[in-house]
């Protein structure tokens, strides 16, 4: 496909609807508690006879089903699990499934996987309904909700994605068939993948099909697009004119990247996913003011991530959540490893869960003189810099206190790199008040690393 | 409060796109629809290569592959639930080898099926004796130059060949692939492959030119290709 010829000569316009909301998602708080709560004392009944993780680390606290009575027993005593400990009990145990798994092993239909940065990847596992294929069976609670994903038909509809839509799928298939949901919500979903020739796929479908959403893009993705812009000359704002909703995973998108897809039309329709506590994805909806937890699918915690002691009401804390409706693999009481900042202000969207914004990964920051930086904290002084601008960049960190700033930061072309660095450095210190040592490497060389749609932002080495 | 509906999609009518992929040519890539027809049909078949390959139910597949591969591995992914046989999915890139790595060293599987040439040789980088790690398996399936890698360790394996977005399998034995004629039909064309559709597809492929230089022959009244 060459994407500089063929093009339509007025594309349609992305008309977006209003927005529709499921009569759950704007329950007043203190009736979303009490179902959550109904929700939660069964889910511990039955995650508590089928989990194995789950029952050893209660046995181990002294505390059974029948001691918790409402949410106030659960946060006093139910103790907590963490990616550490799944860790250890599927060594221990040699049970891939860490004793989460509470379906017997025939029943599963599918395995996926996060991206395993860190060790080994944690599965998410799935069990379909139908035999056909199509159609997802509800885990125990409402037909129509996958045991993953469970929010993003709702989250979808919010963007206003329809029924008869295209919508862009960029894959990897480790995450699971993620096209299965979006075919129930009757969208036709386009499949690509992250690799950099699918780009001209990108921009040729686009123009064919007139897709209304793009799920998702990541920074390598937008890079390539801006290649393909200047290189080519392809009109982006013409490929872009149909989508009512581009979505970004992955990392945050920095500062630079948003101007450049704003630049595009895509004001106020550039929607953030992010992972919820690895069991789902949560995504912003319109007014674009933090994602949505959606609490009735889980229960959110906040949790001081030195101290394991709980955060009681809105705050800055490590997120800790709980399934409520999940019957194959519940996590109960774990913490993320993902520092949010939460609100339960009610949303001008109607909504009335609360709202978090990913600050970063609590195994991410560095301690250099006493300052903590976090990879979220130089983004924009690496994106300021015109040759680094893909924001392409790993913190160096070999322990929590680093005796100095060390990163390794992506460039394109074949700038001037003494120039380069030298604007880096200062660029970074202007952010962080930090002498940073640098070490520069093509874009290429950092793209290698990661599963195409991200890099990961800490290295050891 | 207004009711919402996105529980309740619209089903497309049979022959409508469903999904669409795209499928790789010698002339470059184009857009290739699926219905819910060829999806259906294409699913059938697929359930024919599992019982060729003699998987059983209750026990886990491994299925490695590309995400803009995914309209030619769906059928496969219907074809397992269809036997009740679980899956657990990888990249084909040589980045995900840590992947496939973990399935194979913590799940009891029965079968891979579409290990490529890239992860197959991490693996090996990595140390893994191929007689042990894949040896106690019913199937392996290969790209072809992995399942050539493999013959010659010992290890037998089944091909996968790619010809477009059609999927060929040939057994370790040899003997030419065999594909879904119902739907396809692949002919040699100055010693190149070409595929076409035969049935009434989303996608009407007309002698289209893999790239792959190879043979089509005659056995056992089956139309089997042969890579050259
Ligand atoms: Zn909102």
């Amino acid at each position: 496909m060459d994407p500089s010829t063929s093009q339509t000569p007025s594309p349609p316009t992305a008309v977006v609807e209003p927005r529709f909301l499921d009569a759950v998602e704007t329950l007043p708080r203190p009736q979303l508690r009490a179902l959550q709560e109904q929700r939660l004392l069964r889910m511990l009944r039955y995650a508590y006879e089928r989990s194995a993780l789950l029952r050893n680390n209660w046995q181990a606290a002294g505390v059974r089903p029948d001691d918790i009575r409402s949410i106030d027993d659960f946060k006093r005593l139910a103790p907590f699990t963490d990616k550490d400990q799944i860790r250890a009990f599927r060594d221990e145990h040699d049970d891939p499934f860490g004793g989460l798994l509470c379906i017997p092993p025939e029943e599963i239909s599918f395995i996926a996987s996060s991206s395993g940065t860190t060790g080994d990847p944690t599965l998410f596992t799935w069990r379909w309904g139908s035999s056909d294929g199509m159609d997802p069976q509800c885990p125990g609670i409402e037909a129509g909700t996958s045991n993953f994903w469970p929010n993003t038909p709702r989250d979808l509809w919010q963007m206003g994605v329809r029924a008869g839509d295209y919508v862009v799928l960029l894959a990897n298939r480790i995450r699971g068939p993620v096209f299965r949901v979006l075919e129930r919500l009757g969208t036709i979903p386009i499949l690509l993948s992250y690799h950099p020739d699918d780009t001209h796929a990108f921009v040729e479908m686009s123009r064919r099909y007139r897709p209304a959403v793009l799920f998702t893009a990541s920074n390598p993705f937008i890079y390539q697009l801006e290649l393909l812009e200047r290189d080519h000359g392809v009109d982006m704002r013409e490929v872009f004119t149909s989508y009512k909703a581009v979505m970004f995973a992955g990392e945050p998108m920095g500062p630079r990247n948003r101007r450049l897809l704003e630049g595009w039309g895509l004001i106020g329709r550039i929607y953030n996913q992010t992972a919820f506590g690895d069991i789902a994805v949560a995504h912003e909806c319109r007014e674009h003011e933090g994602m949505h937890a959606h609490e009735d699918f889980a229960l959110v915690e906040l949790v001081d991530p030195q101290t394991g002691a709980l955060i009681e009401g809105d705050g800055v804390g490590e997120l800790c959540v709980t399934s409520l409706i999940n019957d194959v693999d519940p996590l109960i009481r774990y913490r993320s490893g993902d520092m949010i900042r939460l609100t339960t202000e009610p949303c001008a969207c109607g909504r009335s869960s609360a709202r978090f914004w990913t600050v970063g990964r609590s195994g991410d920051e560095v301690v250099v003189d006493g300052r903590t930086v976090l990879p979220m904290d130089v983004w924009a002084a690496v994106e300021n810099v015109d040759d680094t601008s893909a924001g392409l960049f790993q913190v160096i960190r070999t322990g929590r206190h680093m005796p100095a700033l060390r990163m390794r930061v992506g460039y394109g072309g074949t700038p001037d790199l003494a120039a380069v660095q030298a604007q880096l450095v200062e660029s970074v210190q202007r952010a962080v008040g930090l002498i940073a040592e640098i070490e520069l490497v093509p874009y290429s060389e950092l793209l290698k690393i990661g599963p195409r749609n991200k890099i990961p932002r800490t290295a050891k080495q | 409060m207004i009711p919402t509906n996105h529980a309740t999609p619209l089903k497309a009518p049979a022959g409508a796109p469903w999904i669409v992929g795209v499928a790789h040519f010698a002339c470059g890539t184009l857009p290739y629809p699926l219905s819910r027809r060829d999806i259906e049909r294409d699913s059938a078949w697929a359930v024919t290569v599992y019982e060729r390959l003699g998987l059983q139910a209750g026990q886990m597949i491994h299925l490695i592959g590309d995400g803009a591969e995914e309209v030619s591995w769906w059928p496969f992914e219907n074809a397992a639930m269809r036997l009740h046989i679980p899956w657990i999915q990888a990249e084909s890139g040589a980045f995900d080898t840590s992947r496939t790595d973990m399935v194979i060293r913590r799940f009891k599987l029965q079968a891979i099926l579409g290990l490529s040439t890239p992860v197959l040789d991490a693996l090996l980088a990595l140390g893994r004796d191929p007689r042990q790690f894949f040896g106690g398996l019913r199937a392996v399936v290969a790209a072809p130059a992995a399942a050539r890698k493999l013959a010659a360790l010992s290890v037998p394996a089944w091909t996968l060949l790619q010809i477009g977005p059609v999927f060929a399998f040939e057994p370790p034995a040899g003997g030419g692939a065999r594909y879904d004629e119902s739907e396809w039909r692949v002919d040699a064309i100055d010693g190149e492959l070409a595929l076409s559709s035969v049935n009434a597809r989303a996608a009407p492929f007309a002698k289209l030119r893999s790239g792959l230089r190879g043979r089509v022959e005659i056995v056992d009244s089956e139309r089997r290709v042969f890579l050259e």
